[in-house]
Order: structure tokens, then C-alpha cells, then sequence
């Protein structure tokens, strides 16, 4: 024996058992089944006394719980067949096993000449473990996995096979009608503890960033490696009227133009001629700008990126998206990341929401009273603007940076920096998702790269909330239906602990428990006063809701730190209003999850096989376009900004043509939520746009100097507007 | 490149390797890394902390003896609360009652929860002699956690090991100490928490992780013992002293929101019951506040000569005197210094308390004495400079970064330095800087040779602290040998104990019999059959009454000591009974307790009566 052999690892006991012949792994997996059903019901009774059906019943639960994956991931491993059927088939050896358990424990009761009861009903159950299995397996050999049955002789065979699990079926529901009240109770308490958990949880990832002191602070400004890394900036851009703003601004940063090149995306068909004529001026007059224009009606973000992608040079590839404010030193930093950290695969950096307050709001003309008071309602408010803010700050200071810490990331899809070489080893995007960004954080988890997450006031980039309510549950919807639809993808099983993938299904099904979470609040309080629990089953009720309390305490001090930062004004009113608005808030984020529920029981989610083409993608220029691009699901992630928005001026939609054109989707019968579509008609008058473009936007000397004043800095469409008075 | 040139990133990201090649990626949490990681970080705290290990141990052995001996014998039966506690503890893990008659919001009942947890998991009741020893026992494990938390937050206030444990010894030494403290009164497991909650406070890693259990053992001491809320600016107080302004937000949220939470619990749980407003027919926990803070009758400020509660101090000061005036003494100046101030405060607003006209229990003095302890230790910590051998420079210096700094102590933000534990190891700073807790400045500069005034003041100092140790040393063996010597040898609780093994082993069942706490509970565990009844609840509780409907003429017996003349006019029943009957036996040498038969109307009064119904 060489060397090399003597240290080669032993043969597993896994692949030794996976590569057994097929007739010995039924009979190893048939026999650990039976053995395990007998020794389990002696272990109830003789610990408990439960020599009966009660026994009976607790060792096939138990057993069945503890051999949890020997069918499908010993016993039939590399056979195909439904799972429905499995499922039946098991339904109706079990039943079969329960009416001859109970058959035979009745006739030996009757018959006076049998023994004691404990070892007769031993034996009784070892026999019923032996039909239960050797049927099942049986029944699967021939009907699940062998099956070339036509469909009605299918049906049938459902149909015969259900047949013994009537009478154990009727006894079932007897006996939890019978105790009703205890189960309601139970199912209640279930529910309480498992809320709590989750909000326990939600407040210690929450709180991840300010856990301890050191962690606050942690990035550096001053700390700066010299450029050393070449970076590909792709800008998907659909219809931005804003893209020259982002380019000037993406232009202006500190990192030398020779070490990173912009890729804009734009399709070549009519919709984006103005976007388009935009990029190629850029492109002519800046040799690091480079447009791809693929052709093909319909485009998706995910389609773009991988467009893209065959275009970038860069060692380090970027997405920014056409409409944020990217901030001066970002390149700079991740360039000093990237050589601190040459172990680390992706780069996230933070991006926020930025006005707490909305726009004045103006009373719409020829519209009632009750209708205006529907629009002030709907967009004149901004209690929610500031919780929404205050939803980036938290994610991307505390939440995302302990999900890198977990090593489970849901990617933001805006301001994520990849290396070329991982991004190229994960395969790019996948363009039939619509929640790329999340999907490629999922893959590159299971694929155990690491992330850096950095949040800086001075490296954020900056962006807008939703324009009014109702855009914000839409928005919601599409992120819960996002992450659901990443859930369903199944990736994240491959994640290598089990911590991770418990993270990951809790992640992804939020949800779910945010639904249940806005029907916890009324539903615990009915049943203090209409249910008959004992009191300390009462305040177990309770718990969910005082933990909510406490992450609202949480978020108030992180607005106030938020406010700090960003040197907002906070008054004390805006604290009071922060949290008394909690339980609203929670109650539009629990509408959004039950209409993503919803829609997704509805079968809704059809369009994730034909997501690919990108059907609801479809952007419409102006007013329509946020809510339309939310729709088709650029960024599906809470991590990206959706429908960030920065309108342009109103003076660029002087004129018919964009009037003509916001008509386009809807005439050319792409399929449009009907809700979004409702929404899109209205005009925005407001001229919004963070200040600091203005502030930090100095613009050097190459490309300043003689050029300014020119169509550069005033694109089609594009005006640099006046600061946004209610920011800052 | 060394960490601190890297820019600060989240410790387990960006720090990894080059991605892994395998398709399942590298497994983070793999086992051996773990094991390793587990066993290095375990190395790395014992290296720091041997020292304060082995100190600990050999005090919570001295303290641990001295408590543990004949913890049931001494005190005696003086005081019926413990039989209270004791006997709603058993309701607690017999019958899954809160207490053994209606629950009245006297107290919340957190602290008799901990006994019967305890008792139940250590089946403690059918353990020990007497039911009382039962919770004694108890009090006995919550002793030693205080010791060793209070020694925990000294170190945490910078006290050198040396005086942290003599605040510890300070603490359980003293002779009121051992009296109360081997009691089961729901004070010490308050006064328990509160040091949980001084500790987490004081925490040198300033997470909001710690506010969150200083909150929450702050709540537990509320769920104990409600008065110790008044202790909470304090703690609060020295919660903000300890914060680092970057994350004092989520701190302060954490601290404050999961105290109110979890003491909101209590007034929740009137509200299910539907017992928190006052109206006929039920209990009520504002009820219950209102009497405990309006009408129960006042014992009088400490300045009203004959009033309860200075017969109350001159009681303490009778049991032991020097601790308390000591620590109250130190507490003054203790004022002055940052890291003891919090710490004064705790005992002053105590002392404060004890002005005022209001009621004082007769366990107040417990919640004083871990702070007066702390005081006069940390007072001498104060007073004595610090010495600095120059060849041990080095390696202490590296040893204290372990202790503390390089791990703890954030270098950018000095605020509270004074509090870190690397403090004492690495100062002789205090030496030029007299009681005052010395800044990181001063640890960054190179010292001054000392002065001739710095060595003139350095040596008062010495001698300063020499002769307070000397007094003590001399003083305090003298008063304390003879009363620990008592506490480990007298057995004042005997005759409570063997009058209730002498009913049970010679009345038989079915003779209705009324009680003090103490020996209820006995008489419970022994399966005494009817119920037996405490005393104070033939008076008192109308459900009792039901069942009685002839008053004192339904009772056969009494086991009672000698009630004083207020109670028994407040008992009208009960004296009734008492003066119709005759002892049956008595025991103790005064006959502190008698088990008395009560001689019905038209019966004769004799022990020995064959007339049925007598």
C-alpha cells in the first residue's frame, strides 16, 4: 500500500449503504422500520403504561419521525415517482396496520386463554410492523415507482387504496371533536411560542450591528489601499430618463477612470430610444462607457445582467441601478476591501431609503371630498415613508451583515460588487428568476463564498420610498412573492448546516409569519376574553405581542441613530409617531404577505415558468414607471430598491409623446396586474431628488471644464433639479 | 498585515478563504473547528481568570461552611414569613397553585417560584427535616450566587482581587448577614437578582445583549420582591456610567423595555384575571398596592424615637453594628469616586428610605448589606495605591490586555475606563491621581517619576489603610467569632420542629387543627388530613370561615407560639380560641411554642375526655 492510499479516507458508511444492491436495501430499510416500530412500542409500554392503541399509534408517529428520509433518501433513492402517491400508499398500509392491531388486541381481550396483555399486544404490534412494511413497500414497488398505470385505473387504485383509512380517519375526527376546545387552546399556544421565537429573533438580528460597540463603526473611511482593482459597473437601464445623471455621478467618483468601465444595458427597440440616445452620447465622449443593446421585445433585469456580463473586463462586477444616487467613494472602498479581503467573493454595500417626509401634498383636482381624503391617505402621508427608511437602515446596518455572518445572504440587487471569478463559477443569473439578486445570494451561500457587507453614511447609496401607500404594498407583494418563489427553487437545501438552511426556510417564508403576525394582534385578544385558558396559557398569548413591542423600542432608537447619521431633524413627535404607527405598519406589511399568499394560491406564481421572457418586465416611461418596474421584478429583495422614486421633472414630460406612450403596455396586452395598472395614470408633480447629488457631485476637471452647461448634464428628459427641501 | 490595518469588517466575514472548490462549500460551522475554537477561547479565559477562580473558590468554600452549618437550627422560627413562603412554594409544586389560600397580590410571586422550583427539582420537601429547611436550602444556593456575583461586580467596578473578596467576606461574615440571609425571606433572592442585573449593568463588553439581562434580572428582583424597584435609578444610573455612546440607544431601549415588559407581566396577569380593579367579591392588585403603600400602618422615620423602625435599626445595629455604620460611613466618600458611586447610592437611597414615615420590613436591612460590603471594600481599594514592581511591568501588562482591554475595552471610546478590569493590574496611574479613577490618557504616557508630595501622599494612603485594616482586624473577630460561633452551633428552631413531629406522630387525623406557617406546611407533607389551617386565616379569609361555621368551637388544636397582644386584637377568633383551651404540650425552654386543645362549651377541662364531640 502506497502512501497516498494509506491516507485516503475510509469508504463511508453513507456510500457504503447508498451503492447496497436494490433488493437489500428494501429489506435493510423494511427491517430497521419494523425493528424500530417494535422497540419504540415497547418503550411506551413499558414507560408508560401504553400497551394499547395509544402505543401503538406513539411508535409508528415515532418511528416514522425518526426514519424521517429513509424512503425517499435510502430505500427508493434514484427512483422517480410522486410524491402524492408515496404519501397514499403510506396512508393506507398504516390504516391497514391499525385495523388489524386493534382487530387483533380485541380478539385476544375476548379470548380468555391468552396472557398478559403487554406481551400480546407486543406481539401484535411486530406483526403489524411486518404487514405495515412489507406492504408498503410493496405497493410502492409496484404503484409509485413502477407504476405504467393509466390515469382512470389510477384513480381507482386512489381510490381502493384510501378505503381502510376511513375508520381510523372517523375515530380521528371524533376525538378532536371531542376535545376541541383543549386542541383550539393547544394550536393557539403553538402559534404564541412560535411568534415568539421568530419576533425574539427578528430583534437580536435587528439589534446584529449594534450589539456590541465595536461592531457599530465599522467602516473606515480613512483607511484607503491605493486603486488596484478594475471594476465593470453594469447599469441595466429601461427607460431612465435619469441615466444621465447616474452616469455623470457614477463619472464623478474618485476612482480613476482608466480602472473601471460602465456597461449599460439598454434594448434597442423604440422604448428606449431616448435612454438609449443618452448612453451612446456618453459612450462617444467617455472610451470607459460601453453599451450593450440586445435585441428582443421583451427584457427583464436578470436578462440584462447576463447580457452584460459576457461585456465586463473588470475583476470586481458592479450593479447600479439607473436611478440611485451613488455615493463618491464607493469604488474606492471596495477597492480597499478587495485587497484587504482577497478570501471574499461578493461586496454588498448599503443602500437607503432617504426621505422620512413626503412631499406636500396636494389636494387633486375635480375630486370629492372622500376621494381626496383616499389620496391623502394613499400618498399625502408619510408616517410610513419614515418606517420604510427606517426598514433600509436596520437591514443594511444589522440584518444583512449578520446574514453574512451566517453565511446565508439574500443579495441586494443594487450597489453588490461580485468577483468575475465567482459570479462566472455560479453560472452568472438566473434569468428565469425574477429575484436574481436574492437567487444569486442563495446559490453563492450554498456555494460557501463569503460576503462583506458595509454600511457607511458616506458610501450608502441613496434612493426614495415608494410614492405612496398602495405602491408600497404592491412592491411588498412582489418581494414576499420574490422570496417564496426562491423558497420553492429549492437551492437552499443544498446549504451545508443545518443552521443555515434553518435560517435560510425562516428567511424565506417571513411571509408567512408576517401575515400571521398581523392576525395575531386581534386574534390574541379575542381569545383572552372567549376562550377558557388557564392564565398562564393567556399570557402566553401575550408574549408575541410584548416581543413586538420590543422590536419597536429597537427601531425607535435605530431612527434615532438613523437620523443622526443622515442629520435628519427628529423630534420627539416623529419618535411618538414611529411607534404608534407599529401596528399600521405591521398591518399594510401583513396585507402585502396575504396578498402575495394569496396570489400564490391562486396559482399566481404561473409566471415564474414564463418569468424568463420577462412578460411583466415592461417599463413605462414617467409617472407609470415605478410601479410597472416593481411589477416585473428587477429587485425583489427588501436589500434592493424597487421603484426608487426619483421622478423626472415635469417639465420632461411636457408633450404628448410620453402621454402616448404610457399607454403602450396595457394596448399591447402585456399581462398587468390589474391593481398596478390602477395606480399608474396618476402625474406626479413634485420635483423630488436628494440633495446630496448636488452636494458631493464635483465633478473633475476632464469632464467639467468646458462641457458643462451642455447636453451632459442636461440629457433629454433630465433637468438637475432643485435640491429636495424635505430630506435634510 | 496585522487586523488593525484591515478595515473593520464583521468578525466571520471577508476575513475567510479563497472561496471552496467543493460543490457542497466549505462547511463553516465544521465540527473540529468548532471543538478547537471552543477549547482555545476556554484556554484563553482560564489564563485570564485563574487567579479570580481560585480566589472565588476558596471564599465560596469559607462562605459556603459558615452558612451551610446548621443553617436549619439558627435563627429559629422567629419570623412566620418564612413559613409563608414555604408553604406557598409547596402549594406551588403540589397543588400548581400560586399559594396556599387566595393569591392577594401581597407579593408577586416570582420569589416563592424560584424556591419551589428548587424544591422540586432537588424533591428538597421530602428531603430536609422541616419544610422551612426545605426553602432554607434555597436560600442557601442564592447566598452563594450573591457571594460570587457580588464578587463579580466588584471586579467589574475595578476593585483589586484582593478586595473583592474581602467584600465578599465583608458581606457573608457578618453576623446580620448570616441571620438574614439563611432566612427564607423573598429579599435575598431580590437582593440575588439585583446583583445579576449590577453585574450585566457594569458589563465591560457594553453589548445591548448584557442591557437585555440587566433588564431582565432587574424584572426578575421586581418579580421577587416588589420594593426593590426602588433600587432601579440606580441601577439604571450605573448602566449609563458604563455606556459607550455608540449603541447607549439600543442599550438604554433594551434595559428599560424588557424591565417594563416583563413587570408589565404582573399587571397582565391581573387583567386575565380580572383582579386588577378593586370591586366586591374578589382580590385586586391595586387594592393590595394601595394598602401596601397607604394604609398599612407606618412604622415611623428613623429620626421618631420608639418608633417601629427604629426599633427596627437598633435591632440590626444590636445584631451587628459595624458593617452597616461602615458602609454607611464609606458610602459618603464613595460618592466622589465614579466607579463606587453607583454603588453608594445603592445603599444611600436605602438609608434614605429609612427617614421617611412609611412601613419597614423586618428583612429591609438585607438589600443593604452586599453595598455596605462593597463600600467599605471598595473605599479601601480607593485608599490604597498601587504598586508596580518595575521588572513585572511587562508581563503584567500583557496579562491585564487579556484580562480586559485588548478584548473589552474599546479604544477609541475611554469613556468609563476607569471600570475596566485591566484597570488594577496595569495602574499605578491612581497613585498620582488620588481617588479619582485614572483616564486611558494616563495609561498612554509614560509616567513621571513621583514627586516628594505623590510619595508623602502615597505613604498617608498606606498607613491610612494599614490602620483601618489593623482596626478591623482587631475589632471585628472579637464581636463576629462569638456570634458565628452561635449561629453554627445553637438550635433555636427545635422546638417549632419537634412540636410539629410530635402532632403528627401522636394526634391522629381528623382533628381540625390551627396553625402558624411554619408548621404547616410540616403538617401538609405529612398528609394531615382535614387541612390544617393557618392562623391568620380564620379571621381573615371569609372561604375558611365557610368551612368553620361555629368559629374557634369547630378548631381541636392549636400549635402557636406566643402571638403579642396587637395580633391577637387583630385576631379576635383566634384569641377566643386560645384563652378555651389548655396546653397539651409545650416546648422549648420558655415554651416558645405549645400545642394547645381547645375545651369546647360544656366540655370538661381535661386532656382526657371520653364525652363524644369534646
Amino acid at each position: 500500500m502506497n502512501l497516498n492510499q494509506a491516507l485516503a479516507a475510509p469508504p463511508s458508511l453513507h456510500a457504503f449503504l447508498t451503492r447496497m444492491p436494490g433488493q437489500l436495501r428494501l429489506i435493510v430499510a423494511g427491517g430497521t422500520s419494523a425493528a424500530a416500530r417494535v422497540a419504540l412500542m415497547a418503550f411506551a409500554g413499558c414507560f408508560f403504561g401504553a400497551w394499547g392503541r395509544s402505543g401503538y399509534v406513539f411508535s409508528v408517529a415515532a418511528a416514522t419521525g425518526l426514519l424521517w428520509g429513509l424512503d425517499r433518501g435510502f430505500t427508493w433513492r434514484g427512483r422517480e415517482g410522486s410524491r402524492l402517491r408515496l404519501v397514499i400508499a403510506r396512508v393506507s398500509a398504516e390504516s391497514v396496520g391499525w385495523l388489524l392491531f386493534t382487530a387483533l388486541t380485541e380478539l385476544a381481550a375476548s379470548s380468555p386463554s391468552t396472557g398478559q396483555a403487554g406481551p400480546r399486544n407486543l406481539l401484535a404490534a411486530a406483526l403489524c410492523a411486518l404487514l405495515v412494511v412489507s406492504t408498503h413497500l410493496l405497493v410502492c414497488y409496484w404503484f409509485v415507482f413502477g407504476s405504467t398505470l393509466t390515469t382512470a385505473s389510477v384513480r381507482v387504485l386512489h381510490g381502493v387504496l384510501l378505503l381502510p383509512a376511513w375508520p381510523p380517519f372517523a375515530e380521528t375526527a371524533q376525538a378532536l371533536y371531542r376535545g376541541r376546545g383543549d386542541i383550539a387552546v393547544g394550536i393557539w399556544t403553538a402559534v404564541s411560542l412560535s411568534m415568539l421565537l421568530i419576533a425574539g429573533l427578528t430583534l437580536v438580528r435587528a439589534q446584529y450591528g449594534w450589539q456590541l460597540p465595536d461592531r457599530v463603526d465599522h467602516v473606515d473611511l480613512e483607511d484607503q489601499e491605493s486603486p488596484r482593482y478594475t471594476f465593470s459597473l453594469i447599469v441595466p437601464a429601461r427607460q431612465e430618463p435619469v441615466l444621465g445623471r447616474t452616469l455623470t455621478q457614477l463619472l464623478a467618483g474618485d476612482y480613476p477612470s482608466r480602472l473601471f468601465e460602465l456597461v449599460v444595458v439598454v434594448s434597442d427597440d423604440d422604448l428606449d430610444r431616448e435612454t438609449r440616445e443618452v448612453a451612446q452620447e456618453f459612450a462617444g465622449r467617455y472610451p470607459n462607457v460601453r453599451i450593450v443593446t440586445p435585441s428582443g421585445a421583451q427584457r427583464s433585469k436578470p436578462l440584462s445582467l447576463e447580457d452584460a456580463r459576457k461585456h465586463c473586463h473588470g475583476e470586481l462586477i458592479g450593479i447600479v441601478d439607473a436611478e440611485s444616487l451613488i455615493a463618491r467613494g464607493l469604488l474606492g472602498y471596495v477597492n480597499t476591501l478587495a485587497v484587504h479581503h482577497p478570501g471574499t467573493g461578493i461586496f454588498q454595500g448599503g443602500v437607503q431609503l432617504m426621505n422620512v417626509r413626503g412631499p406636500r401634498w396636494r389636494r387633486p383636482e375635480s375630486a370629492g371630498t372622500l376621494r381626496a381624503l383616499v389620496d391623502w391617505a394613499d400618498s399625502g402621508t408619510s408616517w410610513w415613508r419614515a418606517r420604510n427608511c427606517l426598514e433600509y437602515y436596520i437591514w443594511f446596518m444589522s440584518r444583512l451583515r449578520y446574514q453574512a455572518k451566517a453565511r446565508f445572504i439574500p443579495l441586494g440587487g443594487n450597489t453588490v460588487f461580485v468577483r468575475r471569478e465567482v459570479l462566472d463559477r455560479l453560472g452568472g443569473w438566473d434569468v428565469s428568476c425574477l429575484t436574481e439578486d436574492c437567487d444569486l445570494g442563495v446559490r453563492a451561500s450554498v456555494a460557501g463564498v463569503t460576503t462583506a457587507v458595509f454600511y457607511h453614511p458616506e458610501l450608502t447609496t441613496q434612493e426614495e420610498t415608494p410614492e405612496s401607500l398602495r405602491k408600497l404594498v404592491v412592491q411588498r407583494t412582489r418581494w414576499m412573492m420574490g422570496f417564496i418563489q426562491v423558497f420553492r427553487k429549492g437551492d437552499w437545501r443544498r446549504l451545508p448546516g443545518w443552521r443555515q438552511r434553518v435560517l435560510a426556510a425562516e428567511m424565506l417564508l417571513m411571509p408567512f409569519f408576517q401575515a400571521l403576525a398581523g392576525l395575531i394582534l386581534p386574534t390574541s385578544m379575542l381569545l383572552t376574553f372567549f376562550l377558557s385558558a388557564p392564565v398562564g396559557i393567556v399570557i402566553i398569548f401575550w408574549l408575541p405581542l410584548l416581543a413586538m413591542l420590543m422590536l419597536t423600542l429597537t427601531e425607535e432608537a435605530a431612527f434615532r441613530e438613523f437620523a443622526d447619521a443622515y442629520r435628519i431633524r427628529a423630534t420627539p413627535l416623529d419618535s411618538v409617531r414611529l411607534i404608534a404607527s407599529a401596528p399600521v405598519y405591521q398591518l399594510v406589511l401583513s396585507l402585502a404577505a396575504l396578498r402575495a399568499v394569496m396570489r400564490l394560491f391562486q396559482g399566481k406564481l404561473e409566471w415564474e415558468k414564463t418569468a424568463h421572457v420577462g412578460a411583466h418586465h415592461v417599463v413605462i416611461p414617467g409617472p407609470a414607471r415605478p410601479a410597472l418596474r416593481g411589477h416585473g421584478g428587477p429587485v425583489l429583495t427588501p436589500g434592493t430598491p424597487v421603484a426608487a422614486v426619483l421622478p423626472a421633472p415635469a417639465g420632461a414630460f411636457a408633450g404628448s409623446e410620453v402621454l402616448a406612450t404610457s399607454g403602450i403596455p396595457v394596448a399591447s396586452g402585456v399581462a398587468v396586474a390589474s391593481g398596478v395598472a390602477a395606480g399608474l395614470a396618476k402625474p406626479i408633480g413634485e420635483v423630488r431628488q436628494p440633495a446630496r447629488q448636488l452636494r458631493e457631485a464635483q465633478i473633475p476637471e476632464q469632464l467639467t471644464g468646458q462641457r458643462r452647461g451642455d447636453r451632459v448634464f442636461a440629457p433629454p428628459g433630465v433637468q438637475l433639479p432643485e435640491p429636495f427641501e424635505g430630506v435634510l | 498585515m496585522t487586523t488593525s490595518a484591515l478595515p473593520l469588517l464583521d468578525r466571520g466575514t471577508g476575513t475567510g478563504s479563497a472561496p471552496a472548490d467543493s460543490p457542497r462549500g466549505r462547511r463553516p460551522g465544521g465540527l473540529t473547528d468548532s471543538v478547537v475554537a471552543v477549547r482555545d477561547r476556554i484556554s484563553v479565559w482560564l489564563l485570564a481568570h485563574w487567579q479570580s477562580i481560585i480566589i472565588l473558590a476558596v471564599v465560596l468554600v469559607v462562605c459556603g461552611l459558615v452558612h451551610g452549618i446548621n443553617q436549619d437550627g439558627w435563627p429559629g422560627r422567629i419570623n412566620d414569613d418564612e413559613g409563608t413562603y414555604t408553604a406557598q412554594a409547596y402549594a406551588m409544586e403540589y397543588w400548581g397553585q400560586i399559594a396556599h389560600y387566595t393569591y392577594w397580590y401581597d407579593h408577586p410571586f416570582g420569589g416563592w417560584l424560584l424556591i419551589a422550583v428548587y424544591t422540586t427539582f432537588t424533591h428538597a420537601f421530602e428531603r430536609v427535616p422541616t419544610a422551612v429547611a426545605a426553602a432554607r436550602e434555597c436560600m442557601f444556593v442564592v447566598h452563594l450566587v450573591s457571594c460570587a456575583l457580588l464578587y463579580l461586580l466588584a471586579r467589574r467596578l475595578a476593585l483589586r482581587r484582593v478586595f473583592s473578596a474581602a467584600a465578599v467576606l465583608l458581606f457573608s461574615l457578618a453576623p446580620l448577614a448570616v441571620w438574614y440571609q439563611r432566612m427564607a425571606f423573598l429579599d435575598n433572592i431580590a437582593v440575588m437578582w439585583v446583583l445579576a442585573a449590577l453585574v450585566c449593568a457594569a458589563s465591560p463588553r457594553r453589548s445591548a445583549g448584557a442591557a437585555i439581562w440587566a433588564g431582565v434580572f432587574m424584572a426578575f428582583a421586581f418579580w421577587s420582591k416588589e420594593t426593590s424597584l426602588i433600587l432601579l435609578p440606580a441601577v439604571y444610573l450605573l448602566l449609563r456610567q458604563h455606556r459607550d455612546r455608540r449603541n447607549w440607544r439600543f442599550v438604554r431601549q433594551n434595559f428599560l423595555g424588557f424591565l417594563t415588559v416583563i413587570c408589565g407581566l404582573y399587571v397582565l396577569y391581573a387583567v386575565i384575571k380580572n383582579e386588577l380593579f378593586e370591586g366586591a367579591g374578589h382580590v385586586s392588585l391595586i387594592g393590595a398596592t394601595r394598602w401596601q403603600l397607604f394604609e398599612r400602618p407606618a412604622s415611623g422615620s428613623l429620626l421618631t424615637a420608639d418608633s417601629g423602625t427604629r426599633g427596627m435599626a437598633s435591632l440590626w445595629l444590636g445584631i451587628d453594628p459595624y458593617l452597616l455604620c461602615a458602609g454607611v460611613v464609606a458610602a459618603f466618600p464613595a460618592l466622589f469616586v465614579r466607579r463606587l458611586r453607583m454603588v453608594a447610592v445603592l445603599l444611600l437611597i436605602q438609608f434614605a428610605f429609612m427617614f421617611r414615615n412609611g412601613y419597614m420590613p423586618y428583612a429591609y436591612v438585607t438589600a443593604m448589606l452586599p453595598f455596605a460590603a462593597l463600600c467599605v471594600a471598595g473605599m479601601l481599594d480607593v485608599l490604597l495605591p498601587y504598586y508596580r514592581p518595575p521588572a513585572a511591568d511587562t508581563a503584567r501588562g500583557r496579562s491585564g490586555n487579556m484580562a480586559g482591554s485588548a478584548f473589552h475595552d474599546p479604544p477609541r471610546d475611554p469613556v468609563p475606563a476607569g471600570e475596566t478590569r485591566s484597570l488594577p493590574l496595569r495602574a499605578p496611574a491612581s497613585a498620582l491621581t488620588p481617588a479619582s479613577a485614572p483616564t486611558s490618557a494616563s495609561f498612554a504616557t509614560p509616567l513621571p517619576v513621583a514627586a516628594e508630595p505623590a510619595v508623602l501622599a502615597t505613604w498617608i494612603r498606606l498607613v491610612a489603610v494599614a490602620s483601618i485594616v489593623t482596626a478591623g482586624l482587631l475589632t471585628l473577630p472579637d464581636h463576629w467569632a462569638p456570634k458565628l460561633h452561635t449561629a453554627l452551633t445553637a438550635d433555636d428552631s427545635a422546638p417549632s420542629r419537634e412540636a410539629a413531629r410530635w402532632y403528627i406522630e401522636n394526634i391522629p387525623d381528623g382533628n381540625i387543627v390551627v396553625t402558624d406557617d411554619n408548621i404547616w406546611t410540616d403538617l401538609e407533607l405529612a398528609g394531615k388530613k382535614p387541612e390544617p389551617i393557618w392562623f391568620y386565616k380564620l379571621d381573615l379569609d371569609p372561604a375558611v370561615r365557610e368551612k368553620l361555621k361555629n368559629g374557634w368551637q369547630d378548631v381541636d388544636y392549636f400549635i402557636l407560639g406566643d402571638l403579642t397582644p396587637v395580633t391577637l386584637n387583630s385576631l379576635p377568633m383566634v384569641a377566643e380560641g386560645l384563652r378555651n383551651s389548655v396546653v397539651v404540650k409545650s416546648f422549648g425552654a420558655h415554651g416558645e411554642i405549645a400545642i394547645r386543645k381547645v375545651i369546647k362549651p360544656g366540655c370538661p377541662a381535661t386532656l382526657t375526655t371520653t364525652i363524644p364531640g369534646c
